[in-house]
């Protein structure tokens, strides 16, 4: 395979998406998000490049599902993706302690409630 | 299943010889697409051709042991010890390999008539074929699936991608239909349902089922098989050092075990 050879089957397979003659080729990178099996949920599995869907959906399959190891597939084109990476909206400086259960002793709590009510503790659950 | 016990003696070597056409057409052509491995034009179609590859090798491996099981035969000597003369793959894939989109072109014809034949043999009267048949037809429909999309692109450019799937054509085209020539004793097998549909009537159904993509990538309809006798046989100087290639491993020890 040449570079020109490349070069120009990019540019064939960019040509029916783009429908424009001056177009450079263009490969995006589209992201993979796969589930084993039926119950579990959709994790992120990786990336393909591709030129449109289509090619998006066989990259998909082949690098993530050939081997029997995903039963879905979402292919999610990276630029559609809302990202939110600012951190002083995700990781704020001052303490947070309180926005996470960890911040609350709850057993005693959870105790004198449980009581009131005449209720048990459910077997296995002790937190 | 139990060998050849349920077909009757004079069908037997009709259907050995059908299913070795079978079995070396998916070998011959899952070998050779198996060498683009690592040199593909772009990594995600390395791994997307690399894997239809190993899927024709997987469907010429059910085919050789199920074969091997009739005729009492190892299945890996039927895939590595035979000469190349003895091999039965159509012409269509002798033809020389480098070229990108004459691999696209020759597994676009390759599959689509294929496809056609291993859906007509899903209702074969013999069960041990329609069962396999129904198997490897789940696996093909992905493959006309990608291929289909490749040869669209390559036939929607101006450049040099058309014009190498138009030399690729002008070589391959005269011989796509040899995946569809009849073979020795076919006509027996027909009228016991072994195999359900005769090749001419397969060949007339793939013929109407490709039309609609010629006419949109403006591609000729491949022409009529010449010396269909031989579409099977007399294989060129590019499938010996091929077959050279593939057997060598074996021939440095048939006795290894893998």
């Amino acid at each position: 395979m040449t570079k020109a050879m490349t070069k120009a089957m990019t540019k064939a397979m960019t040509k029916a998406m783009t429908n424009d003659e001056s177009a450079p080729p263009r490969l995006e990178p589209w992201e993979v998000f796969r589930r084993e099996k039926d119950g579990e949920p959709m994790r992120h599995g990786g990336s393909v490049m591709a030129p449109d869907a289509e090619l998006a959906v066989h990259y998909a399959r082949e690098l993530y599902g050939r081997r029997q190891e995903s039963d879905r597939l979402w292919i999610v084109r990276r630029a559609d993706i809302v990202e939110l990476a600012d951190p002083d909206l995700l990781q704020p400086p001052l303490d947070r302690s309180f926005k996470k259960p960890g911040g609350y002793v709850m057993r005693d709590k959870l105790a004198e409630a449980r009581e009131r009510a005449g209720t048990t503790k459910p077997r296995g659950g002790s937190r | 299943m139990s060998g050849f016990d349920d077909i009757a003696p004079a069908l037997r070597e009709p259907l050995a010889g059908y299913l070795l056409a079978l079995a070396d057409d998916e070998f011959v052509l899952g070998f050779s697409d198996s060498e683009w491995t690592g040199i593909a034009p772009m990594l995600e179609e390395d791994v997307a051709m690399s894997s239809l590859a190993q899927d024709e090798l997987g469907h010429a491996a059910a085919l050789y042991a199920l074969l091997g099981e009739s005729i009492g035969r190892d299945p890996d000597a039927i895939a590595y010890d035979r000469p190349a003369e003895d091999f039965r793959h159509a012409r269509l894939l002798d033809h020389p390999r480098g070229d990108w989109a004459a691999t696209i072109a020759r597994r676009w014809l390759y599959d689509t008539a294929d496809g056609v034949r291993v859906e007509a043999l899903v209702g074969s009267s013999w069960q041990p074929l329609a069962d396999l048949a129904a198997l490897i037809a789940r696996e093909e429909r992905y493959h006309r699936l990608h291929v289909g999309t490749w040869i669209e692109r390559l036939a929607a450019d101006d450049g040099e991608a058309r014009r190498r799937l138009d030399t690729a054509w002008e070589r391959l085209g005269p011989d796509a239909a040899t995946v569809l020539a009849p073979l020795p004793g076919e006509e027996a097998l027909v009228a016991a349902g072994v195999v359900p549909v005769a090749s001419a009537e397969l060949e007339r159904g793939w013929r109407a089922s490709i039309a609609p993509t010629l006419s949109r990538c403006r591609l000729p309809a491949p022409p009529p098989v010449r010396e269909p006798g031989s579409a099977r046989q007399r294989h060129s100087t590019e499938f010996r050092d091929l077959h050279a290639e593939f057997t060598s491993v074996r021939r440095l020890d048939p006795a290894a075990a893998w």
